[in-house]
């Protein structure tokens, strides 16, 4: 029989966990946007979603949004708002990538940049338990996590 | 209360985000230009790399060199994209370079045209290596058309013919 005490702190190293493997998937996902820009641009442009003078830009600022919050989630700073924007930028991602295979829009998904990956229902479906387990973290996650900074900012 | 301290805290994390994304991308030598609309492949009808930058020449042009040993075709897109396929000859010469690159350069040099080409709607990449061989002194270096899709596209020779014999390196 655990203890409230060994719950909590299971729990606590649970979000710990996932708050910092949702980072470095993010991280991951950054970098291999940055790593081809170009062809991440070209994906992009195929969801046909932004007017093509928007999507040079928005290739520019995605990743490094991205590789902001997975910083924050990583070190635990600012989580709650990390994963906020995580569960933001997933939510665009999910509709942009479902409506373009509900027009039968055949394309790339430019989730994590290198080589190509074919958008299909699978990427919506590992999009949306990917928001879930953001949303779990911005609302959920107890304080204090067993490794993270944000507790001595919260109680500042 | 709560809600607008969270709310705040998002704005700032992502503008510092986007700030930290555009200074990568000026920095980076992979990064876009901002100013350039960036067309779906089903829209840009010819294919990507049709816009204003370096010299041009078209694929049906290009396919024409091919047979001519003087000619070079330079592939200046990521190693894995060359390795999945590339203009028969080609050698691979991405804008950061490689270890090889120096040779490359000399043998490039002996060249009389050298075609570089990407995959990108801009082509930025391919406009960079044409910057920089001119940069070491190459007089004649064109960008190809429509990239690799648009050469792939339309039947020329990515892995047979005259240009395997007339790559860099080979006599």
């Amino acid at each position: 029989m655990k203890s409230s005490r060994e719950k909590a702190f299971f729990l606590r190293l649970g979000f710990t966990g996932a708050r910092i493997g949702l980072g470095l998937l993010f991280a991951w996902a950054a970098v291999g946007k940055l790593a081809d820009s170009v062809a991440f641009a070209d994906d992009m442009a195929n969801y046909r979603v932004l007017p093509a003078s928007w999507v040079a830009p928005m290739t520019a600022t995605i990743p490094g949004i991205e590789l902001t919050v997975a910083a924050l989630l990583i070190v635990g700073l600012y989580t709650r708002a990390a994963a906020t924007i995580t569960a933001g930028m997933l939510l665009v991602f999910t509709v942009a990538i479902g409506q373009a295979l509900g027009r039968g829009v055949n394309l790339s998904c430019g989730c994590f940049g290198g080589a190509p990956e074919p958008a299909s229902s699978w990427t919506v479906l590992r999009d949306v338990a990917l928001l879930f387990w953001a949303v779990a973290i911005a609302v959920f996650s107890p304080e204090p996590s067993v490794v993270g900074v944000d507790t001595p900012i919260s109680k500042a | 209360m709560r809600i607008l301290v969270l709310v705040r805290q998002s704005l700032g994390i992502s503008a510092s985000g986007a700030v930290l994304g555009l200074a990568i991308n000026a920095a980076s030598v992979h990064g876009v230009d901002l100013r350039r609309p960036v067309f779906a492949a089903a829209e840009a009808g010819t294919g990507t790399c049709t816009g204003p930058g370096s010299t041009r020449i078209t694929p049906t042009a290009a396919a024409g060199l091919c047979s001519d040993c003087t000619v070079a075709f330079v592939d200046a897109r990521t190693s894995s994209a060359f390795a999945l396929g590339h203009v028969a000859g080609a050698v691979h010469l991405p804008p950061v370079g490689h270890a090889d690159e120096a040779q490359q350069l000399r043998e490039l040099s002996s060249k009389r045209t050298v075609v570089v080409y990407d995959d990108a709607s801009s082509c930025n990449l391919a406009d960079a290596v044409v910057h920089r061989l001119r940069q070491v002194g190459l007089g004649d270096v064109r960008v190809l058309e429509g990239g690799w899709t648009a050469w792939h596209g339309t039947g020329h020779p990515a892995a047979s013919g005259a240009c395997d014999l007339c790559a860099v390196g080979h006599p």
